[in-house]
């Protein structure tokens, strides 16, 4: 590995962290204006044209709240357990390429679109976003309350079981690209999106990722009306701020992810915008839907949130799988 | 590449001596999880990317998830207590000595760098890490997978079955 990799990785990265809590500042405007609308009111409109600047001044005030902390908390899983959420929420946009075919030249150097073009490609989503079960787990016990412990304990429990649909909901798209690499799986679909064959599979994907990302209606570690605020009750001022972050930066790298392997990544029909904007646009759309269900379900009991994963979800996506898995074979003529 | 397998070495060693040493059950816990993502790095290292995934996802992601849950539910440090009876260290010594021994046993015959062997980094870069883990493991290697599936599966199947008969 040369010096200039590694300058170039670290700028990369620099650009991504700050697009990343950018586009976290301006989802949270994007998600109270959009259900705000679908309440029949205006929603933020004071702090800047159209409430623009709003992000920035709930950033100033969280910024600027005294701290505080209960006395009996465990001091140093107390600190540790948000950096662990935040740095796996990060790490895991590496590997999203967010346009293409082929490289960005920009002063003689032909650059990747992504960070790194890792050749496990989504297995270090998975890998990073299973160790982020560890910040909201140790948040809760560090806090030593029982509403943070109750939250942790289904939040974790809940990531775990719907780890296990998302991976296989992604199996099918493997097996059509034959890769697990994203930039392969990108051009795999530069004539037909996977979402078309594999229908199924994306709505097993978005589903499991809305649990994962534990957002409404599956949004059972802070349910506020039993539960105060779940596993980040006992947090406040900066320290609440980064679990707050990686929740929605969590939403951006699922909608991300789903676009990558399903919707196409950076193709669009008829060529009129350049590939990152797709990208953008479809990433955006797919927020909305998140949006959108939050403001119109209500929240699930948790028996049958674990029963939706192990009962519907987990049998549903093997059994696409193997469907997947029969008929590429047939195609092949090798049956 | 040496000093970056000093510095994971390093920490192997510290988090090792974290999962005996700590006091409090949690720590150890953490100190073993911490020690698998230094082991999924030291395979990171030996162009293993596939393995650096598995390790992370399995164990650092699941399994010790579990034990951090059965010890924050628990509570071993306020429920069990042990005295200690002055003859633990003659089981440290003992197993301490056939795992030394092993190891140089190891490291006299063999070496530390190993032999090459059919799967060098320029024929797996060719296939893909992924791709040659799959083929290996459902051609070569097939018949041990199936039997270690069905054993999972009969520990699955024996687990529900024993917690529903407590239920009932």
């Amino acid at each position: 590995m040369t010096l200039e990799v590694v300058v170039e990785t670290l700028i990369k990265a620099v650009i991504v962290i700050g697009a990343l809590l950018t586009g976290f500042a301006y989802l949270t405007l994007f998600e109270r204006k959009v259900q705000a609308r679908m309440q029949q009111r205006p929603g933020p409109n004071r702090v800047g044209p159209w409430g623009l600047l709003q992000p920035a001044a709930d950033g100033l005030k969280l910024f600027f709240k005294s701290s505080s902390a209960p006395s009996s908390r465990d001091r140093f899983l107390y600190l540790l357990a948000p950096m662990i959420s935040i740095m796996a929420s990060l790490a895991s946009f590496a590997i999203i390429p967010i346009s293409g075919p082929g490289t960005l030249n920009l002063f003689g150097h032909s650059i990747g679109w992504y960070v790194m073009n890792v050749n496990i490609g989504v297995l270090w989503y998975f890998a990073v976003t299973s160790v982020g079960v560890y910040g909201i787990f140790l948040a809760g016990y560090a806090s030593n309350s029982k509403y943070s412990m109750l939250g942790a304990l289904r939040s974790s429990a809940q990531m775990i079981s719907y780890e296990m649909a998302l991976g296989l909901s992604l199996v099918p798209v493997f097996i059509l690209a034959g890769s697990v690499k994203l930039v392969d799986i990108v051009n795999a679909q530069h004539t037909w999106w996977f979402v078309l064959p594999l229908l199924p599979a994306f709505f097993l994907y978005l589903i499991a990722g809305i649990a994962e990302t534990n957002r409404a209606p599956f949004d059972l570690p802070e349910a506020e009306t039993e539960l105060v605020a779940g596993y980040h009750t006992e947090y406040s001022g900066l320290r609440f701020a980064l679990f707050f972050m990686a929740e929605y930066i969590n939403m951006i790298i699922v909608s991300s992810v789903a676009t990558i392997v399903f919707l196409g990544g950076w193709w669009g029909p008829f060529g009129i915008l350049p590939g990152p904007w797709w990208f953008i646009v479809k990433v955006v759309a797919l927020l909305y839907i998140y949006v959108w269900l939050r403001a119109t379900l209500p929240r699930m009991r948790y028996d049958r949130l674990m029963a939706l994963s192990w009962k519907s979800l987990f049998p549903l996506s093997l059994a696409m799988m193997m469907v997947t898995a029969i008929v590429v074979v047939a195609a092949q003529g090798t049956l | 590449m040496v000093i970056g397998f000093a510095i994971v070495a390093a920490w192997e060693l510290v988090t090792a001596i974290g999962v005996v040493a700590f006091r409090r059950p949690m720590y150890n816990a953490l100190s073993l999880v911490a020690n698998m993502l230094g082991l999924a790095v030291l395979f990171l290292m030996l162009n293993a990317q596939f393995l650096f995934a598995a390790q992370i996802i399995v164990y650092a992601g699941a399994v010790m998830v579990l034990f951090v849950f059965i010890i924050a539910l628990m509570n071993p440090q306020a429920d069990i207590s042990f005295r200690p009876r002055g003859t633990e260290w003659i089981y440290g010594v003992v197993f301490g000595v056939i795992f030394a021994a092993l190891l140089g046993t190891l490291l006299f015959n063999h070496g530390l760098t190993g032999r090459l062997g059919a799967f060098t980094p320029e024929v797996i870069a060719a296939a893909g890490n992924v791709q040659t883990i799959g083929i290996a493991l459902y051609t070569r290697f097939l018949f041990p997978v199936e039997v270690t599936s069905v054993l999972l599966l009969v520990a699955a199947v024996g687990a529900v079955y024993l917690a529903m008969r407590r239920i009932r």
